[in-house]
This record gives C-alpha cells, sequence and structure tokens, in this order.
C-alpha cells in the first residue's frame, strides 16, 4: 500500500441490496462506523472498520473504476430478482449505481461486493474478540 | 364446471382413458342395460347355486357383444386381451349421435402431435416448453425440462460466513455477528448435504400442483359449434435432472426422460433453510444456450412470501398514529392503490395491544378497546390521506372488516402492539410456482415504484394500473385482460392462478391442435 492510499480520506459508502420483498444494506462512514439496515427500515450499528480497513476500501473503490460505471446497468440475461444500489462519496466526489443482478455482477461491483462483506466480517471477529 | 368433478377427471392417466375410451358411455348406458339383461351370465356355482354376474360385469357382456356385432371379433378380441386399443370411432358403437362425425375425426387423430415428446412450444423470450393434446382424454399435456445446479448458499473460509448470492449478504452479515464457535452450526444451514434429490421431488410436485388445472379449477373448452364436450385440461409434467459436474454430488439423482424431448431451462438452487423465502428468486429470461433461467432459494418451495399482509406499529398505550406509522402507511397506500377502472383487492384491518395490564377484565376491556381504536386509526387514514397526490381510491368499500383483537395471543413487544393490514385474504405467495410461470413465458405482474423510492414492493418499475405488455396476447387469446397490480394473483404478489396466467397453455393448445376454436370453460 502506498503512501498516498495510507493517508486518511474521506470516504462513505452506503450498498442497498433489494429483492422484492426484502430491502437489506450496509453503510460504512467516514469514521469506520458500519451500520445495517433492519427490517423495518432503520439502521443500526453493526460494528466499526479500522483505519487500515478503511484504507484497503478505498483503493479499492480508486482500482475499480466505480466512479466511471454508469448510473444504471440491466441485466445481462434476463429479469433481475435482486437490485443493487451503491451510493459512495470519495474525496467529495458522489456517484449513485443502480444495477440489477443478473446471472453475473457487473466485475467492479464484484470485487466491491466482496471486499465490504469481507471487512464486515473481519471487524465482527475481531469485535467479537475472535 | 365444479372443481371436484375436475380433479376426479384429471387423476385418470392419458394412457387409461385411451385403453377405456367408452368408460363414460358404459356407465351412462348401465342402469337401462342391467334392467334390461334377463339372462345373467353365470360364473360358476356357489353354495346356492349359480353365482349371478355383477351388474356391470353384464353390461360389460352385453356391450362387448353390441360392439362385436357393429366392429367384428378383431376389435373385441383386442380389447379383451389388452392389446394395442382400438381406435375411438371403432368402439363407439353404443352410442354412435353422441358424438359428431367431425369431432369423432378429430378424436381419431389421436394426440397431436403424434410424437411423445411434443412440440416444443417458445413463448418469448425463454426455452419453452413442450406441449401436446390428447384428444380422448382431453388433456393438454406441459413438459418442462429443468437441469439443476446446486449451489452452497453460504461457505465459511476462515471461520466467518460468506453468501453465495448478494441477496444472502444480510444473511452472512448476521451470522459472522455471532461468536466464532456458532457459525459452523448456521452456516451449515445453507449448505446442500445430500438433500438435493429431496428437494427435486419437493419441487416437481410444488410447481405441478400448483398449475395443473386441478389445482387451478381452469381448462379449455371447444368453441367449434357441436363440440362443447371436447375439453382441454392442463396437466404439467416437470422433468429434474442434476447437472452433470454437480459439486457435491447428488446421490440418487433423478433425470429426464430420453423421449421428453430438449432440456427448457437451466436452474440454479441456493441451498437456504426451509422457513427462508429472503432469496432474490429470478425466472425466464434466456441464457447463452436459448434455455430459461431459474434462480432459487430452495426454501422456496416451502416458506412463502407474504407481501399481502403489512402492519403498522404503535406506541405505548397509544392509539394515534406516530411519524413513522404514517410513513409506512403511505409506502402502503402506493404499493396496493386501486388501479383506474378496477375496484382494487379487501382489506381486512385489525387491532392488536400488548397483554401489560391484561391481567384483570378491565385491563383488557382496556386493551380490547385500544386495539380497536388503533385499527380504526389506521382505517381513517387511508381513507384521508394522499400519497403522490392521490389518496386510496376506493377504500371505504375495499376495507371490509375492522377489527380489534385486543391482547389475545400476544406478548409486551412493540411487536404486539400493531395494526394488520391484510389485503385480498393475504395469503402467502409460493415463490417457485411464481417463478415457473416465468419459465412458462408469463411476466411479472406486480407494480413498484419506477425510482424505486416509494412503496413496500421493488422490482418491475411499473405503477399500479399500468397496461402490462401481456395484455394484448391474454385478450387476443380470450382469457383476460392484464395490468400491473398489487394482489392475489400468483404472478403478482399473491398465489392465485386466473385464467389470464394460461395465456400461454391457450397459445400451446391453439398451436398444437392447429384450431383457435377453443376458449375458456365458464
Amino acid at each position: 500500500m502506498t503512501q498516498a492510499a495510507r493517508k486518511k480520506r474521506p470516504l462513505t459508502l452506503e450498498y442497498l441490496i433489494q429483492t422484492r420483498s426484502k430491502r437489506s444494506g450496509t453503510r460504512i462512514h467516514s469514521t469506520g462506523r458500519t451500520e445495517r439496515l433492519r427490517d423495518d427500515g432503520a439502521w443500526e450499528r453493526l460494528t466499526r472498520l479500522t483505519p487500515a480497513a478503511l484504507a484497503e476500501l478505498t483503493t479499492a473503490v480508486d482500482a475499480s473504476g466505480y466512479f466511471d460505471l454508469p448510473a444504471t446497468i440491466a441485466a445481462d440475461d434476463g429479469p433481475s430478482g435482486t437490485d443493487l444500489h451503491w451510493t459512495i462519496d470519495l474525496d467529495g466526489r458522489a456517484h449513485e449505481v443502480r444495477a440489477q443482478l443478473g446471472s453475473h455482477m457487473h466485475p467492479a461491483l464484484q470485487i466491491l461486493n466482496d471486499l465490504v462483506q469481507r471487512l464486515v466480517a473481519e471487524a465482527l471477529d475481531a469485535a467479537a474478540g475472535e | 364446471m365444479p372443481r371436484g368433478r375436475t380433479r376426479a377427471r384429471s387423476r385418470a392417466t392419458p394412457a387409461t382413458a385411451r385403453r377405456r375410451p367408452d368408460a363414460d358411455t358404459q356407465s351412462r348406458a348401465e342402469p337401462g342395460g342391467a334392467e334390461r339383461g334377463a339372462k345373467a351370465p353365470s360364473l360358476g356355482f356357489g353354495p346356492e347355486g349359480p353365482l349371478v354376474m355383477p351388474d356391470a360385469m353384464a353390461l360389460q357382456t352385453a356391450v362387448l357383444q353390441r360392439m362385436q356385432k357393429v366392429t367384428g371379433n378383431q376389435v373385441v378380441a383386442r380389447m379383451m386381451i389388452q392389446r394395442e386399443p382400438p381406435t375411438p370411432s371403432a368402439i363407439a358403437g353404443p352410442t354412435p349421435a353422441a358424438v359428431p362425425a367431425d369431432l369423432q375425426a378429430f378424436k381419431d387423430k389421436g394426440p397431436m402431435p403424434a410424437a411423445v415428446a411434443g412440440t416444443l412450444v417458445q413463448p418469448p423470450p425463454g426455452g419453452g416448453f413442450q406441449a401436446r393434446y390428447d384428444p380422448v382424454a382431453m388433456t393438454l399435456t406441459v413438459t418442462m425440462n429443468v437441469g439443476v445446479t446446486f449451489v452452497d448458499g453460504m461457505s465459511m473460509p476462515a471461520a466467518v460466513a460468506v453468501a453465495g448470492h448478494a441477496s444472502l449478504n444480510d444473511a452472512a452479515t448476521r451470522i459472522n455477528a455471532l461468536p466464532r464457535s456458532a457459525r459452523a452450526a448456521e452456516v451449515a444451514k445453507w449448505k446442500w448435504a445430500g438433500d438435493q434429490e429431496t428437494w427435486m421431488t419437493g419441487y416437481r410436485a410444488n410447481v405441478t400442483s400448483a398449475w395443473n388445472s386441478a389445482g387451478t379449477g381452469i381448462q379449455f373448452q371447444s368453441s367449434h359449434a357441436g363440440w362443447e364436450a371436447q375439453l382441454a385440461r392442463v396437466n404439467i409434467v416437470v422433468n429434474t435432472q442434476a447437472a452433470v459436474a454437480a459439486s457435491p454430488a447428488v446421490p440418487g439423482a433423478s433425470t429426464i426422460p430420453a423421449t421428453a424431448g430438449t432440456t427448457h431451462c437451466n436452474a440454479t438452487i441456493y441451498k437456504t433453510p426451509d422457513d427462508n423465502s429472503d432469496f432474490g428468486a429470478r425466472g425466464g429470461g434466456r441464457d447463452a444456450n436459448g434455455k430459461s433461467l431459474l434462480e432459487l432459494g430452495s426454501g422456496q418451495t416451502v416458506a412463502h412470501s407474504h407481501l399481502l399482509r403489512q402492519k403498522v406499529l404503535f406506541d405505548r398505550g397509544s392509539k394515534t398514529l406516530n411519524g413513522a406509522a404514517k410513513a409506512e402507511l403511505d409506502k402502503i397506500i402506493y404499493s396496493f392503490q386501486t388501479p383506474t377502472g378496477g375496484t382494487g383487492t379487501n382489506i381486512d384491518v385489525t387491532g392488536h395491544a400488548d397483554t401489560v395490564g391484561s391481567r384483570t377484565a378491565a385491563g383488557e376491556a382496556r386493551n380490547q378497546a385500544i386495539s380497536l381504536a388503533r385499527a380504526q386509526a389506521v382505517v381513517d387514514y387511508l381513507k384521508a390521506t394522499r400519497v403522490g397526490g392521490n389518496n386510496l381510491v376506493n377504500a371505504a368499500a375495499r376495507v371490509k372488516t375492522t377489527t380489534g383483537a385486543g391482547s389475545a395471543g400476544e406478548g409486551a413487544t412493540a411487536d404486539s402492539r400493531r395494526v394488520d393490514l391484510v389485503f385480498a385474504g393475504g395469503k402467502g405467495q409460493n415463490v417457485a410456482a411464481h417463478e415457473f410461470g416465468h419459465m412458462l413465458g408469463l411476466q411479472d405482474e406486480y407494480a413498484s415504484d419506477p425510482t424505486g423510492v416509494q412503496g413496500k414492493i421493488f422490482g418491475t418499475g411499473q405503477p399500479v394500473g399500468t397496461v402490462h405488455p401481456q395484455d394484448a396476447r391474454s385478450t387476443a387469446a380470450g382469457v383476460g385482460n392484464s395490468v400491473y397490480e398489487n394482489n392475489d394473483n400468483l404472478m403478482s404478489v399473491g398465489n392465485t392462478i386466473r385464467s389470464p396466467q394460461y395465456v400461454t397453455f391457450m397459445e400451446a393448445l391453439r398451436t398444437v391442435t392447429g384450431s383457435t376454436e377453443w376458449k375458456l370453460k365458464a
């Protein structure tokens, strides 16, 4: 990781996943505070990402080309059962992407999806003292 | 036609019906024939003299003798030793005038097409299905062949749960919030463990019982003059076969018979607990090989989706809607708006109270009163509030019951202080059957906000009342019209199959019979 990447940069990320009947989501604040969207639509605190995790996420957002993605991405092979709604604000630059999930997730979103899941899991693991 | 009668008829297999094409004729002729049978043939001797043949058997003999005169010895001989069945016209002796000659000729053609696999019917855009009509059994057999890939809904590398699909992310997060020692047992519920064949058996039973005429009560009738007795009942056959490269291996897996035609659908089934219906299921579409797609959570053959049941919560001791409750009702009104020209679904509103103070009769009376007041507050809001420029059209007529249930069966949680809104009876949706509708070439009929912000239901982006793209097809087929609405239709958010959802069957029937003279049977 470069020195520039380690430098704290303001990042907020919100990732909503919506099926026909359920909306779930993860929200990460620039402080590392991480929230989960409850079934009743309220956000609840889940865990806190470390500065290193935030830096890794920031680097991944840069590398993924997220800010070059179109605002809407249709499923590649028919109707979608799951819609993804990303909102990322990095260094004051915000971008929203609404993507229908087909058989394959857009590669840039797949990278971010997997990373957010892993970082949240690691933070929960660490918080559990394990 | 009464549903009981439909069921009874559909239980007869086409093969059985072909072997006994005169069964109905026999039963109609039975009483008179028995009375006229002066000489009952003997079967042998019992303690009190010759045994007398039962009436039915005597009649059968009489019928055979009559047929022998009409058709000759060879036909009767074939029937008696149950070899290849004779053509229907050859055995129509007892009531030759009952079947018009042109209808008899139609029946004599035998199954349409003759090929056992049937005709491949492909409503756009998917892989279609095989269809074959048997004019004697009066059955339209629709065969869907499904290749299945089984995928674990969750894996657990390095002691943390990882979702196999984005719609399961939240479930993985909840597992990872557990102590590490408790995670493996939870993740195990999301992994296939030799239960794939059991799942396929359940899936086949699920979708066939949902879509058969025996389950829906919907059937077709010839509209050709004099052919009113000619029906077409839909019989669904689903064949499943695990993908060759299935991992883990599928023990004792079912196969698609070689005579059943092509594979129509490639399915991916994600393992979930049986009580979970949260997977972002999708069906229809078209993959690179021209097959329909199906992605389903395994629990969705068991657990139902309950979008016709909504609720709002109240503060403790309050019968007044708070801000959150009003916001929730606004979403509910948006999603369950009445379509233009329609009446909208029925709504039943039931208030509840928690058990605090319910130990005394006076306390329970207060809880009863507050539960009813809560229900009334919701009904008043439905009638008066404007959401997106519209109130709930026809609300007064749509609300059928307003009930206070008191605290019976409740606890002392926030969820106990609620009002339930039940739309169109509130039956849960069989998600697997809904997705099967997509595989048959049907599209979603539920409505949602184009911006994905308002309402309680998401996906189509088509507001309530928008004319459905399927409308032209269903109207042309004479099976009714289609609009986007959140109601109890299976292709909306409920579980009822109605005539517009039989449009692809009507189209298939017309294709295989080469006739447009079919209509819904009233």
